[in-house]
């Protein structure tokens, strides 16, 4: 699996960060990518939206909350990943994306060659570049004193990081 | 691995068939379920707008031109939200099919593709009383009921094609 793109997306929907780390995808203008970013936001609120027409599973909000609750109560770490009831991954025959949603509404989205025929694998594959994101994120974004949040990140470090852990 | 429901829209976006199947514990309780109910209810139009903001999102993302041998855009195979997976298809002309299933059910596009080239074209294209346009009138108005697949052989003859599926229950 080979990691094409890398996006960050604040809780709003607006595009923080924008990675093209390995060639294979169009170059689009910035204010496509604003777009872009912003459909997937609205997609995935949607997508939530539908999947609790379908079997009345509780809501976001809620499953947030109990997330947050869990984790005061144990003082453990839970699973990192918040995107329960939202969209999770796309596949199409040239590429598939997958989303990542922390407990503070963070979303990482990352466009990956495909890999047809072993879905289940490259959604690990995936899960194992979002912890290594979440991690360098947390560590040179988060940590950056002069960093304000919900701002585009434009760290030289994190850049670095990101790329050591894609090629 | 499950099958929960099969969706086909047409080129206006209309729903215009719609089957749910409901999963029991026992034994021959499958095929029961709804036919036609929720045509025009918010879940329908949900599933179609997601559909179409992806369908978009992956033509957009890799150029045609730049992979020389697929002539034709980026085509999106299926999505994931949540427990469920929506496996899509869309024809030449614009037939949108969808058929949502649990995450354990990697690929459906040769049902998807039987759906359409033997039952789909067999009953309905082929059927002199079907319309062409499932659209009623020129006057349609936007949340009016607009027409839909009711003809019994494509029923029976989806349904137990998709249950004879291993994968069905």
């Amino acid at each position: 699996m080979k990691v094409y793109s890398i996006y960050i997306l604040n809780k709003a929907g607006g595009l923080i960060y924008q990675n093209d780390v390995n060639p294979g995808l169009t170059k689009l203008t910035a204010n496509d990518y604003l777009v872009l970013a912003g459909t997937l936001h609205g997609v995935h609120a949607i997508a939530s939206k539908l999947s609790i027409n379908i079997d009345g599973m509780e809501s976001h909000q809620e499953s947030t909350a109990n997330a947050n609750s869990a984790l005061l109560v144990s003082g453990r770490s839970q699973d990192a990943n918040n995107n329960k009831s939202g969209l999770q991954s796309i596949e199409t025959d040239l590429f598939n994306l997958y989303v990542f949603q922390t407990l503070t509404g963070i979303k990482f989205i990352i466009i990956t060659s495909p890999n047809p025929g072993e879905l289940k694998k490259s959604y690990d594959s995936a899960n194992e570049v979002f912890k290594q994101l979440y991690i360098v994120y947390s560590d040179y974004v988060m940590k950056d004193p002069f960093y304000s949040l919900d701002m585009p990140i434009k760290s030289f470090l994190f850049d670095t990081k990101v790329k050591e852990f894609v090629t | 691995m499950t099958i929960y429901s099969f969706y086909i829209f047409d080129r206006h976006c209309n729903c215009i068939y719609n089957r749910e199947f409901t999963h029991l514990d026992h034994a021959n309780a499958s095929g029961v379920g709804q036919v036609n109910k929720n045509n025009d209810s918010n879940a329908s139009k949900l599933l179609f707008g997601i559909l179409y903001s992806l369908k978009t999102i992956s033509a957009k993302l890799i150029d045609s031109e730049s992979e020389a041998e697929t002539a034709v855009a980026n085509a999106l195979k299926s999505f994931t939200i949540g427990p469920y997976r929506a496996h899509y298809l869309e024809s030449l002309t614009r037939l949108k099919f969808v058929l949502v299933s649990d995450d354990n059910i990697d690929n459906l596009q040769a049902i998807l593709w039987e759906l359409y080239s033997v039952y789909y074209i067999r009953n309905v294209v082929h059927n002199g009383l079907s319309p062409i346009e499932f659209k009623q009138s020129d006057d349609f108005k936007e949340n009016e009921t607009v027409g839909k697949i009711s003809n019994s052989g494509f029923i029976t003859e989806t349904d137990q094609f998709l249950q004879s599926l291993r994968f069905f229950n």
